[in-house]
């Protein structure tokens, strides 16, 4: 006769352990690493396999140094490694790989120990902190099937977002952007494989469809309104199937209710849209999986169930009657509230009195016109300028506005306002009868790491001795009157190109001659 | 108190920034560089200078119902004269630091320090607490602005070290890197300290577990 047991719940164990959920979302991945090696060759599987080695590495070495239990076997840190892998472009430098592993293990997951205590995804906040750090590396896509053509030079192409958000390209049809065949990272591209992965996830019940459908759904209704076309467009492009499928159904930093993960879902897809539309990045599905991690738990707090049986709380409002009676405060003696007042208004005052004396040392006169740091920052521009004047500006051409423009004895000074991705840049243009003799840009709000690189010396320095109308080149100057653009911020590098041209058109109508 | 204990003390075991967690806006938002770290560093040591000796000086005089307003504007008005003399003499540190210059006004460190010691000690004790508090806030904002620059931007002191070779980690010189760096930093003071800051403030419950107790007296105020 068996023994009775008696216990608590749980009584049963489903035999669904984490090292079977994991090899599960491991198999789900298979089809989008095929789909990776097919659009971007055989360095895609070199990308997954550096990531996935090193996440395995980190975790296993950090449990060790830290004498914890060792959870390497539960293949979380393997799940980590690939999704950062599908996270980054082709193009990666194998090094900048580790360092995405290394966050994303050691920082993001063991320092808030371990599986199930991150309150963020590990391969999204990896994969944020590599964009914001090296975002030239991280925004470097290659055309699919550029590996078959190994003498032709590499060609840089625009994702589908960013020529939506204006970059130069064209704009692949939905249908290739479902199947895969578009710039991007290793595995985001393409949505078929993705599905296939989900399908086979939602079969083992692996996942629920709440947060996916959620995500997918709302983007899907917030996009309709531009057209099915964009709409597609949208959904089939960027990380969005990666994100709504892999990463946003991460058990430890997902709502645990129903209710909850639709409400998760609902919030992702309306900051991704709201990111893609107005944010200075071009991608947003990162971000907003992040932003909506960080507020999993109040919505689990707000979706907590009811337990069984019992009724909500009716709030009570029951009004504490104050007590008014006898407390009145007694009248104090004149002198208790004079003093205080007293001593305050003369530390006041004496306060005042050393700041007027201070004041009076250290004021610069007021000098008339031009301050000395304008036109300091003028000479800087037109080295040999002398007795500087500001004058009236001259018309300003369609494209750029001529706010300000300064003469001097060498040359003339243009202050231009263009509009450029992350919206107003504002920059000095120095041009003597030489040609452009320096450019400075005073305001910028594009991509830092990206855009604000066409603020850096490095770009300026082209326009040095340039006349006439100065053009744009991507990767190589072909023509003599090509620039070459920085890497990944072309909007940025042509607002500062139109500025230029502006200011020089406005010098030639000028008379252009330095006087 | 031995009068080197309370210089000593601001550095490490009662630093500001990084024990007591005071601060905090200016230490994130200013140390993108070592060398405004230290500026920053160095004008607030001064401006705690100035207020702690006033307050010391005048504290039999200032009434305890208006000792606040006393204090604040007694600290803005070094605040400003700071200002003054930054905008005169190094406008290029002026234009770093920018609104947050202003904003020592409301850093908690002079404010706290002026309740908790200046207006309870002598003169000279009061200026040794504030070069302590003020070194130990310079101290710990140069240490992240020279990570956070070194990391972030490959310079140190504004001088290129990546040879063109490394590439630095842009995210530092951020926010979220300053973060961060705030909280490794913490957690190597706590390593250093052997944890002392950490464990007497889990072992005693609420006032008197802050490691300031000793010098704020709030808690023999609070238990009675």
């Amino acid at each position: 006769m068996e023994a009775l047991i008696v216990s608590q719940s749980p009584h049963r164990h489903s035999g669904v352990t984490t090292p079977v959920i994991m090899r599960d979302v491991l198999i789900a991945l298979i089809p989008a690493l095929i789909a990776s090696v097919v659009f971007f060759g055989p360095r895609a599987l070199l990308v997954t396999a550096v990531t996935t080695a090193s996440a395995i590495f980190f975790e296993y070495a950090y449990r060790r140094l830290m004498h914890r239990q060792q959870t390497v076997g539960d293949l979380s840190a393997a799940v980590t490694g690939v999704l950062l892998a599908f996270n980054l472009p082709v193009s990666i430098p194998l090094w900048i790989a580790v360092i995405g592993s290394f966050v994303a293990i050691v920082v993001v997951k063991q320092l808030f120990g371990g599986i199930g205590k991150n309150f963020a995804n590990p391969a999204i906040t990896a994969r944020i902190v590599l964009m914001v750090s090296f975002a030239v590396h991280m925004t470097n896509w290659t055309e699919p099937f550029a590996y078959l053509h190994p003498q032709a030079e590499a060609v840089a192409s625009a994702t589908p977002l960013a020529v939506l958000a204006g970059s130069e390209g064209t704009l692949p049809s939905p249908l290739m952007l479902f199947l895969g065949n578009c710039g991007g990272c290793l595995g985001e591209t393409s949505a078929l494989a993705l599905l296939l992965g989900g399908a086979y996830l939602l079969y083992k019940r692996v996942i629920r469809p709440h947060i996916p459908l959620a995500y997918l759904g709302t983007v899907a209704l917030l996009t309709l309104p531009f057209g099915v076309e964009r709409m597609a467009t949208y959904l089939f492009s960027g990380g969005l199937a990666i994100g709504a499928i892999f990463m946003a159904t991460d058990y430890t930093t997902s709502p645990i209710t129903g209710k909850g993960k639709i409400i998760f879902g609902i919030g992702c897809g309306l900051l991704t849209v709201l990111i893609r539309q107005f944010g200075s990045y071009p991608e947003g599905v990162s971000f907003s999986i992040l932003l909506m991690n960080l507020l999993v738990p109040y919505i689990d707090i707000w979706t907590a169930p009811r337990p069984f049986g019992l009724t909500r709380d009716k709030k009570k409002k029951e009004k504490t009657k104050t007590a008014v009676e006898g407390d009145q405060t007694p009248i104090r003696p004149l002198r208790d509230v004079l003093r205080p007042t007293a001593v305050l208004c003369v530390v006041v005052v004496l306060i005042a009195g050393a700041l007027l004396a201070t004041y009076r040392v250290t004021r610069v006169e007021e000098e008339t016109g031009l301050t000395e740091a304008l036109i300091s920052e003028l000479t800087e521009l037109v080295p040999q300028g002398a007795d500087w004047e500001e004058l009236q500006p001259p018309a300003s051409p369609e494209n750029a506005t001529i706010t300000r423009c300064f003469g001097s004895s060498a040359g003339h000074v243009y202050e231009v306002v263009t509009k450029s991705y992350g919206g107003d840049l504002t920059l000095l243009v120095g041009i003597t009868p030489e040609g452009v003799s320096g450019v400075s840009v005073t305001e910028t709000s594009d991509t830092p790491g990206l855009g604000s690189k066409a603020a850096d010396e490095g770009f300026l320095s082209q326009f040095a001795g340039r006349k006439g109308e100065i053009t744009v080149a991507k990767n190589k100057a072909t023509r003599d009157s090509d620039i070459v653009a920085v890497a990944g911020a072309t909007i940025s590098s042509r607002a500062v190109t139109t500025a230029v041209n502006a200011a020089l058109a406005a010098d030639s109508e000028l008379g252009g001659d330095g006087e | 108190m031995k009068n080197r204990e309370i210089f000593l003390r601001g550095l490490l075991k009662e630093n500001p920034v990084l024990v007591m967690l005071l601060g905090t806006c200016p230490t994130l938002a200013v140390t993108t560089m070592a060398l405004n770290g230290i500026g920053m560093g160095l004008a607030t040591t001064f401006v705690l200078l100035g207020s702690n000796v006033v307050i010391s000086l005048l504290k039999r005089v200032i009434p305890k119902e208006v000792r606040l307003p006393c204090y604040i504007v007694i600290i803005a008005g070094f605040v400003t004269l700071v200002g003054f003399l930054l905008e005169r003499y190094l406008p290029a540190l002026n234009q770093a630091l920018g609104l947050f210059l202003s904003l020592i006004t409301v850093n908690c460190i002079i404010l706290g320090r002026a309740e908790m010691f200046a207006s309870k000690n002598s003169v000279g004790k009061s200026a040794l607490d504030a070069l302590g508090m003020g070194f130990g806030f310079t101290l710990a904002l140069f240490c992240m602005g020279a990570v956070r620059e070194l990391i972030g931007a490959g310079t140190i002191f504004g001088i290129d070290i990546t040879f063109g070779v490394l590439e630095p980690m842009l995210i530092f010189i951020l926010p979220a890197g300053g973060f961060f760096v705030f909280g490794c930093l913490i957690a190597l003071v706590n390593r250093l300290t052997k944890g002392r800051a950490a464990e007497r403030r889990s072992q005693a419950d609420g006032c008197a577990g802050c490691p300031a107790a000793g010098a704020c007296g709030g808690c023999e105020e609070v238990a009675k």
